[in-house]
């Protein structure tokens, strides 16, 4: 049996999960905000339910996350608006994207290469940047470890081939 | 273009990884409000079910009133058709019930209260299905007897020997107290089992369970956020204080309401005078009393504020958040009544000019105009109202037409709500 422990701070010590997940499926602000909220949600929803003698919380908060994040993208074109929905203007990520912006040319690129990536491959992409082997993203993402190795080594030829292009042009 | 390796750009990653950890900041409150949007959006799936219900019952009552009614002389088939009769009429009241205690469910009460209300709803909704389950072995063959007799003619309780009726009626009788002796026994022995509940949630309603589920959500996290000190404290000290401005703005939001009540009480009872000095002319008292309604209906409007707004402010009961929505609420439906007014306009605008005419100068003017005039401002008055109706339609958000005929109580009510976002936002 696990101790309880405050949702709360575990959401919060492990926040830029959200919005690493949020800023990798989202390309609108709003977009992100709500996603970020989504996946709260079903964390809480998932959260009795976990065992922190099997996973780490981040890894179990990624693989919600992620799950979450896939199905917003794949569900965006057929989503309902809800009724009276709420207008609480825009969350702060003014910070964030600033501090996204200053980032290197090639950590620019490699953000382009997710955004152009399909909604597994942007999750594998994502985790392997985290710092998870590929073992540990097979048992995150359910795909075998060779399927992951194959897709990595795929995303890391796009990437080279993307540099490529730009050194020529 | 260098560092294009992904094992080089890892590195990187990360370090700008934990430089946007340390800009970011959790946002609690929009986190309860995405639970209440969830459980508000849950529960009006699930009226649209009960709604979709009733009219199938209301139907099936229709029609089996309809066929006992015509078969009253035969005994077989007005036994077989009134036990159906009153179990369809149960379920019908079971819907209705849960319908009409769903529609005045008040999200502002203490979330104990309404966590009862959804479970004896629940109970009740189970007791239903199981006295239908209970009693199927009895009917099954009732109801096949009244859907051939009924829909072809077919008279099956004839066609059938008299031992295999009795036969199952007694199976069916005998099946009751057996039946209710098994479902204690199952309930006592599989309470907890997740295929238990998850039969019983799909008995009580899929989307019932999912409403109920989504609000069980939200309880929960309300009590998270209860226990944990530094979110309580940060809430607390969020409800606790409003900046000066804001408070201005509410009064005076308030003050308008006030005054529009006023206002259109005022109106309503010059109107009323003038209805019944002209009773029995109906060229005066059409417009009148067309005008009295939508004072009158302005006037329900902003006393339905006022109440709401009572609850608004610092240390209120409700925190800022639910205050937010009750504000959007009102917004809401002041909106629609604006537009309702909006697309009336025409008709209310040729009612006034022909009460104005008699009020100021004895003038009926309408009286003295032609056949055809009437006719000609019938269609104009039409056309207008049609008009207006498909630009509500297109572009329902026609802010300053809408503000002036809420009295300026939803550009106060815009404004009030900007500064608490603005103001949660800054915590």
């Amino acid at each position: 049996m696990r101790d309880q422990v405050d949702f709360i701070k575990l959401i919060d010590a492990h926040k830029g999960i959200l919005y690493k997940v949020a800023n990798a499926y989202c390309a609108r602000r709003e977009e992100r905000g709500d996603l970020v909220q989504d996946i709260i949600v079903e964390l809480w929803r998932a959260y009795p339910r976990y065992d922190g003698t099997r996973a780490a919380f981040s890894t179990w908060m990624y693989r919600i996350a992620l799950n979450v994040a896939i199905s917003a993208h794949r569900d965006a074109g057929r989503r309902v608006s809800e009724a009276l929905s709420l207008d609480l203007g825009d969350m702060d990520f003014a910070a964030t994207d600033r501090e996204l912006a200053s980032g290197d040319d090639g950590l620019h690129a490699l953000q382009q290469l997710m955004a152009s990536l399909d909604d597994i491959s942007r999750a594998l992409i994502l985790l392997y940047l985290e710092g998870y082997e590929q073992d540990e993203i097979a048992e995150l993402t359910g795909l075998s470890a060779s399927n992951v190795s194959t897709r990595l080594h795929r995303i890391k030829q796009r990437l080279h081939e993307q540099a490529q292009n730009g050194k020529s042009s | 273009m260098s560092g294009m390796d992904l094992d080089q750009l890892r590195g990187r990653w990360q370090q700008q990884s934990r430089r946007i950890d340390a800009t970011l900041s959790l946002d609690i409150e929009r986190v309860r409000a995405r639970l209440q949007m969830r459980t508000q959006s849950a529960f009006q799936r699930h009226t649209r079910w009960l709604l979709l219900a009733l009219g199938f019952g209301a139907a099936t009552l229709l029609a089996l009133g309809l066929f006992t009614f015509t078969n009253r002389q035969d005994v077989a088939y007005l036994l077989a058709s009134v036990p159906l009769l009153g179990l369809v009429l149960a379920e019908f009241v079971t819907d209705f019930r849960q319908w009409r205690t769903l529609a005045r469910l008040d999200s502002s009460q203490p979330i104990i209260e309404v966590r009862a209300t959804l479970q004896a709803l629940r109970t009740r909704r189970l007791r239903m299905v199981r006295w239908i389950l209970l009693s199927c072995v009895l009917l099954w063959l009732p109801a096949l007897a009244v859907l051939l007799k009924g829909l072809f003619g077919i008279d099956l309780l004839r066609g059938l020997h008299f031992s295999v009726i009795l036969a199952n009626l007694l199976l069916g009788f005998a099946c009751i107290p057996f039946g209710i002796l098994l479902m204690r026994w199952l309930g006592e022995r599989l309470s907890g089992a997740p295929a238990w509940q998850r039969m019983l949630d799909d008995a009580s309603g899929s989307s019932f369970s999912a409403a109920q589920n989504h609000f069980e959500s939200q309880l929960g996290f309300e009590a998270q956020l209860a226990q944990s000190p530094d979110t309580r404290s940060l809430l607390e000290q969020m409800d606790a204080s409003w900046p000066a401005p804001t408070v201005a703005l509410l009064r005076s939001l308030q003050r308008r309401v006030l005054a529009s009540v006023f206002c259109y009480a005022t109106l309503i009872l010059l109107l009323g005078n003038f209805n019944v000095e002209h009773g029995g002319q109906p060229q005066f008292l059409v417009p009148g009393l067309l005008l009295h309604f939508v004072a009158l209906a302005q006037m329900i409007a902003s006393i339905v504020d006022r109440v709401l707004l009572v609850q608004i402010g610092p240390g209120q009961v409700l925190d800022v958040q639910s205050q937010l929505l009750t504000l959007r609420r009102i917004a809401h439906w002041r909106v629609k009544l604006a537009q309702i007014t909006i697309i009336a306009l025409p008709l209310a605008l040729l009612a006034a000019f022909q009460v104005l005419p008699e009020v100021l100068w004895r003038v009926d003017w309408l009286g003295a105009a032609s056949a055809q005039l009437h006719v000609a401002l019938a269609i104009v008055t039409a056309f207008s109202c049609a008009g207006l109706a498909l630009q509500m339609r297109r572009r329902p958000d026609t802010s300053r037409l809408l503000d002036v005929l809420s009295f300026g109580v939803l550009a106060k009510n815009r404004a009030l709500r900007q500064q608490l976002e603005h103001h949660l936002r800054s915590k």
